[in-house]
């Protein structure tokens, strides 16, 4: 019926994609249920919005509350021989660790540096001591997997150094000191501890600070290869001449559609294409490297993989799955299109697939980030992506059934068996 | 076939029924669909077909209002095919048919409404059905009034509607669900009552007590419903039950539920419920036909008997109202709509004057309007005429022109005072209503082209435009239409000042747009959008320098639109909300 739209009722539950588990208060009651091999997560509790002046509900909240209590006052151990020991270096404003073992979180963080990167230099350890950066210090810290120390003096009895508060890991981290390749600000640590805490491996992007490498072969679409044979024998290289005769026939001084006899509506639609839109095929590398970005606010920041992501290894990374972008809400408004198409620039091409259905390929875009937008504290992520309506003709598409019979192509041409 | 007609005579009634009929002999004993011969078969009752709904696929077969005309197919293996195509070939070359329909669609210029009205039925039928222009002005958006108007006489008189609108069901289904809500409700509070009642210790005496809570309760009834909102799941169960319903209940708060209508209810509303509760079930309320309550549904059929039998006599009061992007679009780039403005006297406009016209009504107050009587009340009675634009306009044009209009006690002032102050020479002391007025060029980013540009862009890659008002954008997007699936993509328009131009001093000046949009809002929209399972577009068209006067003039040293369209550019990006959670495999 005309415009069901608006039949469109509000959802009974919010959409799955904003059921977001992690925001909302877990009843503890039901941890204790979540014992045993197949752990899932723990249905939340029944939500009462005023007090019934019930004494089922009041002891219903007393117990739950208790739950809670109980479940973080769990006093965590470490065990001994899982202790890493990690020193603080004020002049680079990293930390390293000789050898860290004792926790599965190693595997993805922190790098050793090579002799040339290396603050202390190239002594017999440097192929052990693992470099760790702000970010990775400081959730390090915050989850109690390594023991961060003030540098050696001569007055330590046992060699170790005194200990970091966290209080004093957050000063010296945060903040405008820049540390190997940038500084670190409250925005892009809360981004990083919360992807971190979901289980995503998180590293830094070359444009954390600064503009970046600039933009490789990868971030433009690929010039299409076309030898000579292949040109002339197929079929579609001669659609192409008719195309591009229609394309000059279209530069004319009227928009309107002039009277007259029309095969199909696609032939209409192809006279109505006036507007300029912008390709993201077309794309030429050259002129992209001429005009350098004036204005980076927003800037990829962090590369992610997902948890699960078999390809990931320390030495050679691969691509990420995701890129983030950390805005400040406070401080940035919404992008305009100067930042959104400098941000586009330095990503690299990845177009849908052609065999995809409509919506799925604009909804994927050729090129895609995400802006984390932090609110003083709170993340919201939004997907960002490049989508070129232009190349999607729904005219062109199969199966639409407008104008009745196909007759249209029987009339041009050889003639096809139906 | 004959097996089956020996076959326990099964009667045409169950052999027309189905459609497919497996022409294969079948099992003896049964019916040619497998079923159980007629004896067994009478017993079980057979569910009533459902009604089929409108060929919305026949009728909207055409996406733009043109015709298009293409050759036969050719079969290789039919030699008559072939002269039928040469036939239809030669004919097409000799006496070639027209794309456009003879007459065009004729609509009249609103300044008032800033918008162009269809009243012409064929016209308005026309205009909606190929392609799902305009909106009917008394309707949700398909021109349906009529048609409901008269089903609605025609149900005062017989008491059950034959086929209904799209509107009349949707006011069905809401009160059915109020009532639903009102009762899930009660049922709640009933059970809050029950366990309160327990546990102050008066098990004994709880029925007494609940049936006396019950009518005191309901006095508070007002109040309470203003804050319940009904969040467990195992209360809404139980509702479920007592109405059968099988709307799903989760336990999840109800935090979207933004406009629940149980919450603002007020007193009175839930008295009356379950007063009418009492005398039998409430008859849906339709619009401005207020049916009354008590349930005399039986006194009006005798009453209207005899008007049962003809079809009620309603003059058609609505028009089809098309926004002047839609208008544009019809009349200049399709060329099918003729646009007439009030001054009869004026030659009709070219598509340049067209679009300063319309440029100049994109915002309100219009660049080009005085404070001035909107309805002369004298001259137009309400109830006799149809208030079309046309004979608005016209009684506008012959009304005696006031200069100053604090003088007059005629009229109502319609259109506030200006919020900047307009240019001296617009203010009234002119002496005709001058609606072509200057032929200056409008603005670059003026809000009317920013719209037409996108909706054009748009509609050129084929679909359907529709605005998006109702959902918190600037378009909505259809694949086919409104009638065949629900719209997309939500876009809304951000104009982008990129031309070094906007950076200089008397660039930032003019620019029309000067404050940034804040992250806030984005969110807000995305919200919104999503709620309706929609995707939002966010559609940045780049405001080019204004002209400098050679770039948009033609051959013939005319201002042309298409040049002044070109100078624009679109590019679209796509948002969505990404869940952490959700992406890690």
């Amino acid at each position: 019926m005309a415009d069901a739209d608006e039949d469109v009722k509000p959802r009974s539950g919010p959409l799955p994609e904003d059921v977001d588990l992690s925001e909302e208060i877990q009843d503890f009651r039901f941890l204790g249920t979540a014992t045993g091999n197949d752990v899932k997560i723990p249905k939340r509790g029944e939500k009462d919005f005023e007090p019934h002046e019930t004494a089922l509900q009041s002891n219903t909240l007393a117990a739950s509350r208790q739950a809670m209590h109980n479940a973080l006052s769990f006093q965590r151990v470490h065990p001994p021989k899982g202790v890493a020991l990690a020193t603080f270096h004020p002049e680079s404003n990293m930390a390293y660790a000789i050898n860290p073992k004792g926790s599965p979180l190693f595997v993805r963080m922190g790098r050793t540096l090579s002799k040339g990167e290396d603050p202390i230099g190239d002594d017999g350890l440097r192929g052990q001591r693992m470099w760790f950066l702000p970010e990775e210090v400081i959730y390090l810290v915050e989850r109690g997997t390594i023991d961060l120390r003030w540098p050696v003096t001569e007055d330590d009895k046992d060699g170790k150094g005194l200990p970091v508060s966290l209080q004093a890991a957050y000063a010296m981290f945060l903040g405008e000191q820049q540390g190997l390749g940038g500084a670190l600000t409250f925005e892009r640590y809360s981004v990083y501890s919360g992807l971190k805490r979901a289980g995503y491996t998180v590293l830094r992007a070359p444009s954390f600070e600064g503009s970046g490498p600039p933009a490789t072969a990868e971030c433009h679409p690929p010039v299409p290869q076309r030898t000579w044979q292949a040109g002339l024998l197929s079929l579609a290289w001669l659609k192409h001449i008719f195309h591009s005769a229609e394309k000059e026939d279209q530069e004319r001084s009227s928009i309107g559609i002039e009277p007259g006899l029309y095969r199909n509506y696609a032939d209409i639609y192809r006279r109505l294409a006036l507007i300029q839109w912008y390709d993201p095929t077309h794309t030429l590398a050259a002129a992209a490297s001429q005009s350098p970005p004036i204005d980076d606010e927003i800037r990829v920041t962090y590369h992610v993989w997902k948890p699960g992501s078999s390809t990931f290894k320390k030495s050679d990374h691969g691509p990420p799955d995701f890129r983030i972008a950390v805005v400040d809400a406070r401080e940035t408004t919404a992008p305009s299109l100067q930042q959104l198409s400098n941000l586009m620039a330095t990503l690299p091409y990845e177009p849908p697939k052609a065999e995809d259905q409509l919506y799925q390929k604009l909804k994927h875009g050729y090129k895609n980030v995400i802006l984390a937008i932090v609110d003083q504290g709170v993340v919201s992520y939004l997907r960002i992506s490049d989508a070129a309506f232009g190349r999607e003709r729904l005219y062109e598409r199969a199966g639409r059934g407008f104008g009745g019979k196909r007759g249209g192509r029987g009339g041009r041409g050889r003639g096809r068996r139906r | 076939m004959a097996e089956t007609v020996t076959i326990g005579g099964a009667t045409p009634d169950i052999q027309g029924i189905d459609d497919a009929v497996p022409e294969a002999s079948l099992v003896p004993g049964t019916n040619i669909n497998g079923m159980k011969t007629q004896e067994q078969q009478t017993p079980k009752k057979r569910p009533p077909r459902r009604k089929k709904g409108p060929n919305y696929a026949l009728s909207h077969n055409k996406p733009l209002p043109l015709d298009i005309h293409p050759l036969p197919a050719f079969h290789p293996s039919n030699p008559i095919s072939l002269l039928r195509l040469c036939y239809v070939y030669i004919f097409h070359i000799l006496a070639p048919p027209s794309s456009h329909a003879k007459s065009s669609y004729i609509g009249h210029f609103s300044s008032d409404t800033r918008s162009v009205h269809v009243t012409n039925p064929a016209h308005i039928r026309a205009l909606w059905e190929m392609g799902f222009f305009g909106k009917a002005s008394l309707s949700r958006s398909e021109p349906t009034w009529l048609d409901r108007e008269k089903a609605r006489l025609r149900a005062q008189a017989a008491g059950v509607g034959g086929a209904r609108a799209a509107e009349v069901v949707t006011n069905a289904r809401r009160e059915e669900r109020r009532l639903f809500k009102l009762e899930r409700a009660r049922a709640e509070r009933e059970k809050i009552e029950r366990q309160r009642a327990v546990e102050q210790g008066t098990a004994g005496v709880e029925d007494a007590s609940e049936s006396l809570l019950e009518p005191s309760q309901e006095r508070q009834a007002g109040p309470d419903l203003a804050h319940t909102s009904p969040g467990s799941g195992a209360l809404g169960q139980e509702a479920e039950g007592l109405l059968k319903k099988s709307e799903q209940l989760n336990p999840e708060p109800s935090e979207h539920r933004v406009a629940d209508p149980a919450a603002r209810i007020p007193k009175s509303r839930a008295d009356d419920f379950l007063a009418s509760l009492a005398n039998g079930p409430m008859p849906y309320k339709d619009g401005a036909a207020i049916v009354p309550s008590t349930g005399n549904i039986d006194g009006n059929v005798n009453v209207l008997d005899e008007k049962n039998l003809t079809e009620p006599n309603i003059q058609n009061q609505e028009h089809l109202q098309i926004t002047l992007e839609e208008a544009f679009f019809l009349s200049s780039a399709l060329g099918v709509l003729h646009i007439k403005l009030p001054d009869t006297k004026q030659q009709p406009p070219s598509p340049i004057d067209l679009l300063i016209l319309f440029a100049k009504h994109a915002s309100f107050p219009s660049a080009q309007s005085r404070v001035r009587p909107l309805i002369p009340v004298p001259s137009l009675a309400v109830n006799s005429q149809p208030l079309h634009a046309r004979a608005v306009s016209h009684a506008i044009a012959v009304a005696p022109l006031v200069k100053d209009p604090t003088e007059s006690s005629l009229r109502v002032p319609i259109t506030a005072t200006p919020l900047t102050p307009q240019p001296p020479h617009l203010v009234a002391s002119q002496n005709q209503v001058d609606l072509m007025g200057s032929k200056q060029l409008p603005a670059p980013d003026n809000h009317f082209l920013l719209n037409y540009v996108v909706y054009h862009h748009f509609r050129s890659l084929g679909w359907v435009v529709r605005p998006g008002l109702k959902f918190g954008a600037d378009y909505m997007l259809y694949n086919r239409g409104p009638v065949f699936s629900h719209a997309e993509f939500a876009v809304i328009i951000m104009p982008s000042y990129t031309d070094a131009y906007w950076e200089t001093p008397s660039g930032r000046r003019e620019r029309r747009v000067k404050g940034e949009k804040n992250w806030w809002w984005l969110h807000c929209v995305n919200r919104v959008q999503s709620q309706v399972k929609k995707t939002l577009v966010l559609c940045y068209v780049d405001v080019p320098a204004p002209h400098s006067g050679q770039d948009v003039r033609g051959v013939s040293g005319n201002v042309e639109v298409a040049k002044l369209l070109r100078r624009y550019k679109i590019r679209e990006f796509v948002i969505k909300r990404w869940a952490v959670n959700r992406s890690r495999e």
